[in-house]
């Protein structure tokens, strides 16, 4: 039985396995992929792009669901229908700035298309100092970041305590604080 | 409130007007807390990179078994393809030999596939007769280019239908439509390209890609 939108959040907020059943729910929804494919085909898309914009939209939901205040004021598959769309409208917006800007670079709108560069080249900067943490930092901080308890992270990671994992995990912390200062 | 539950409200636009200018504009006057606040936004970004990187591995591991799935599942309707495949041959040296100048009686005689012969029934009202009937009406159309009389055809037998001949319809009308509803007949192709057991899902794919 599919998880209740009202539980949803709480459901992906509790531990790994309850969030990937929720992916899992989310990502083998047939009416949810197909109102998505149809409004991207509308909207001149093509079969490759529907499963980037899905997934997209579904990661971006899960995300969602770690911020402290959020609340979903709909129900679940509208309100990822409108990331979709959203991320779908942005993308298209980014070809034609794209296209804009060669044919006529005096005319086109410098702003957008710096902030567009510059939002991706901090995302993959942030990317790219988080490779220089060790495998256990990540592993500690992913858990972390997915609301996994002090308990549980110190019996996936073998440590003897929860203080451990405290410890280790504020280590881990201070060791990212450093490495993404100077983004 | 804390600094931290400031910082997500201003985020998720959840201050008043008021508010959100008194935020702004000591994130413009106070260095340390625009600092801060921009320490958050990166430490919500890395938390951010490593959930989506954590899912994004889960989420291909459903697409590695659902290829697997399919994999097992085409393996197995391997032989419904072949037929279908026989049939279209069929059906297409059939039109090409007689070009609709035989009587109705004799081309339907002709029209039935030989693998299905033995099966059919000789009931000219069932449900069976009339699909053959109604299809090789569709398909004359087809050959003298009326597609959308063909395709007012086939949609009408749609809903009469389920299995393979549904199956069938749904093929033709993919093709019928992109001869002058190419939006349409892409939808369709899509719809039979995600029915994993669809006998066309392949070829559906195969033209979509």
């Amino acid at each position: 039985m599919r998880t209740d939108d009202k539980d949803i959040v709480n459901v992906v907020r509790k531990n790994v396995e309850s969030r990937n059943k929720v992916i899992e729910e989310l990502y083998t929804d047939k009416d949810l992929k197909s109102s998505i494919a149809t409004f991207i085909i509308k909207n001149g898309g093509n079969r490759n792009q529907i499963n980037d914009v899905f997934t997209y939209a579904i990661l971006t939901f899960i995300k969602q669901c770690y911020r402290p205040l959020f609340s979903l004021d709909k129900n679940v598959n509208a309100y990822i229908f409108s990331i979709a769309k959203y991320h779908w409208f942005k993308i298209v917006k980014e070809q034609k700035l794209i296209v804009s800007e060669e044919k006529r670079p005096e005319l086109s709108d410098g702003m957008n298309a710096e902030k567009l560069i510059l939002k991706k080249e901090k995302n993959l900067l942030l990317k790219m100092a988080m490779k220089k943490l060790d495998q256990k930092c990540r592993d500690v901080l992913t858990m972390w970041a997915n609301n996994l308890k002090m308990r549980e992270i110190a019996l996936q990671m073998s440590y003897k305590s929860e203080g451990m994992a405290r410890k280790k995990k504020h280590e881990c912390v201070k060791k990212l604080r450093t490495l993404i200062t100077d983004i | 409130m804390e600094q931290f539950e400031h910082f997500e409200s201003y985020l998720s636009g959840k201050l008043s007007d008021a508010d959100q200018k008194t935020f702004e504009k000591k994130l413009a006057e106070d260095i340390d807390f625009n600092s801060d606040f921009e320490m958050h936004q990166k430490m919500q970004g890395a938390m951010d990179i490593l959930v989506e990187e954590d899912a994004k591995k889960f989420i291909s591991s459903l697409d590695k078994a659902q290829v697997s799935s399919e994999t097992k599942t085409t393996k197995k309707s391997q032989w419904p393809i072949y037929i279908a495949v026989l049939l279209l041959l069929l059906v297409g040296l059939f039109l090409f030999l007689n070009p609709f100048s035989a009587k109705e009686e004799d081309y339907m005689k002709a029209y039935l596939p030989p693998l299905a012969e033995a099966t059919r029934s000789t009931d000219n009202t069932s449900s069976e007769s009339t699909y053959y009937l109604k299809t090789e009406e569709a398909h004359k159309l087809i050959a003298h280019k009326k597609y959308e009389k063909a395709a007012g055809i086939l949609e009408g037998l749609l809903p009469e239908f389920i299995g393979k001949e549904k199956q069938e319809i749904e093929w033709y009308l993919a093709l019928i439509y992109s001869t002058y509803d190419l939006e349409r007949s892409r939808l369709l192709l899509y719809n039979i390209s995600t029915d994993q057991g669809h006998p066309y899902a392949r070829k559906a794919k195969g033209l979509l890609d």
